[in-house]
């Protein structure tokens, strides 16, 4: 479970504060796929990030009663002028995860080959993501944040995260904050909409992509 | 296959304090093997600078006060009169000038929610200070060869200032660390800071040798008082030492306890990318 109380978010812009979040109750069971949907700057990356405990909240709470992932995104989660496998190495330690079995399994599920002794900063942004996707799936999480469809990767990459991540059977719980409608209609079980800084829970996904398209 | 039996995430249960610390070693070792990568590089001689950057130093100003004064000043040789300056001084600059944004320069890593600001800053204070002392041995054993340094009289009251030093460099080290990141201008502040320390903290001079009215404003400093063990415990009897433990102890636990509260203020300023 994640619980989720009275979350509020407020940045100092030019000296006027901008509230984006303000006042969000929402629990995160295991296995939920919830969908985040909103519109530019309604606050989708900002509630992953303080899902994922990155940012810290100005008012409110977030606690995590499972394994949660960092927020797999475009951007973050690694350094850019260390290596792919350097970065590994690091994720390695700080997760506690065997880096020889880590290792296996990254080069046979991202596919990067000599990539992974490169600088992270000269990847492309879909090899990023399959870095970022490989990790994760490695480390194991019971929740994944995704900022983003990052599944930028090719069709093959798709079909294994779809496997891993997406499939009902798989039993992970997944926050996915996206613009893309249809693919959260189809992965998703429940949504929220982000207006105004409230969030409006739906158990139907497509009844909140229906909203989110109005707006 | 996901390698669900190994991972395990500050697991929640036994011991919880325990599981705490454990993790903070882990994060903080896996933040220095990190951090040594990156600044020292895999296939160059970077490491090399550790121990360079000092022993030019000490070579510099020995040469200069061998062309001014004598080899000796106040009967003491000036060579590891330099070197048990220097040493400790390097340490509180690097330690200093590393915490100096060092936030914002690791952001990326508090993705990780086990990373927290303050291991981000107990690596590099760490690393600093091995850094430090390390290079202090290799120079002393350098000199010791040339017949340039002696081993300490007293080693008891040698590492206690050596110790006091790193207390007082890690304090101010989260000190400036939390400033720096709350406040734009306090990075430009940091170079006239280092410079003062120079005369102030007791590199240059021993207590001693100070008027009488003048002693008590340079033991306000507390790396006054870590100089000032060192010293005694490098040359024992023939020096005279002026150091109240007491004093230090309070200012540096002070230092580290309104640190600790302003990491709390400051990790609302970072801005993760």
């Amino acid at each position: 479970m994640i619980h989720i109380r009275q979350l509020h978010k407020a940045y100092e812009v030019h000296g006027k504060t901008q509230v984006v979040l303000d006042g969000i109750d929402l629990d995160v069971k295991p296995g939920q796929k919830l969908a985040i949907l909103g519109r530019n700057g309604a606050g989708k990356s900002t509630l992953i990030r303080l899902i994922g405990q990155v940012e810290v909240p100005t008012r409110g709470s977030v606690e995590h009663h499972m394994r949660v992932s960092w927020p797999l995104g475009f951007t973050g989660a690694f350094q850019g002028s260390l290596t792919g496998m350097d970065n590994m190495r690091f994720l390695s330690r700080i997760y506690r995860v065997d880096f020889s079995r880590m290792r296996r399994f990254v080069d046979d599920f991202a596919e990067l080959g000599e990539h992974l002794y490169k600088p992270v900063k000269n990847y492309s942004s879909g090899m990023r993501a399959r870095l970022a996707f490989a990790l994760s799936i490695a480390i194991d999480f019971d929740c994944y944040l995704i900022d983003e469809i990052i599944l930028v990767g090719d069709f093959r990459f798709y079909e294994r995260c779809r496997e891993q991540l997406f499939n009902k059977n798989a039993g992970r719980a997944l926050v996915i904050a996206s613009h893309d409608a249809g693919l959260l209609t189809e992965v998703c079980d429940s949504a929220i909409l982000l207006r105004n800084g409230r969030a409006s829970f739906y158990h139907n996904v497509a009844e909140a992509a229906a909203d989110y398209r109005a707006l | 296959m996901a390698l669900s039996d190994s991972a395990i995430v500050a697991a929640p249960g036994r011991l919880p304090l325990l599981d705490a610390l454990r993790l903070r070693f882990v994060v903080v070792g896996a933040l220095m093997m990190r951090e040594i990568h990156t600044r020292y590089g895999r296939e160059n001689i970077g490491f090399f600078w550790l121990f360079g950057e000092p022993l030019m130093f000490c070579l510099g100003v020995t040469l200069l006060w061998s062309l001014v004064r004598s080899r000796f000043e106040h009967g003491i040789p000036i060579i590891s009169f330099v070197l048990t300056g220097y040493g400790p001084l390097m340490l509180w600059r690097h330690s200093v000038a590393r915490a100096v944004h060092c936030f914002r320069a690791n952001a990326m890593l508090l993705y990780h929610k086990q990373v927290g600001i303050f291991d981000l800053l107990a690596a590099r204070v760490v690393l600093e200070t091995l850094g430090g002392i390390a290079a202090f041995a290799v120079l002393a054993a350098f000199f010791g060869l040339l017949g340039e340094y002696e081993l300490p009289e007293d080693l008891g009251l040698f590492y206690l200032g050596w110790f006091y030093m790193f207390l007082f460099s890690a304090g101010c080290a989260i000190v400036f660390a939390c400033l720096s990141e709350i406040f734009e201008w306090f990075e430009k502040v940091l170079g006239p800071i280092s410079y003062l320390m120079v005369p102030l903290s007791g590199f240059v001079f021993m207590v001693d040798w100070l008027p009488e009215h003048a002693r008590k404003y340079a033991l306000v400093m507390p790396s006054v008082h870590a100089y000032e063990m060192i010293r005694g415990g490098q040359y024992g009897a023939d020096v005279h030492v002026h150091y109240d433990i007491l004093y230090v102890t309070l200012v540096c636990t002070a230092l580290i306890g309104l640190g600790l509260v302003l990491t709390r203020i400051a990790r609302k300023y970072v801005q993760v990318e």
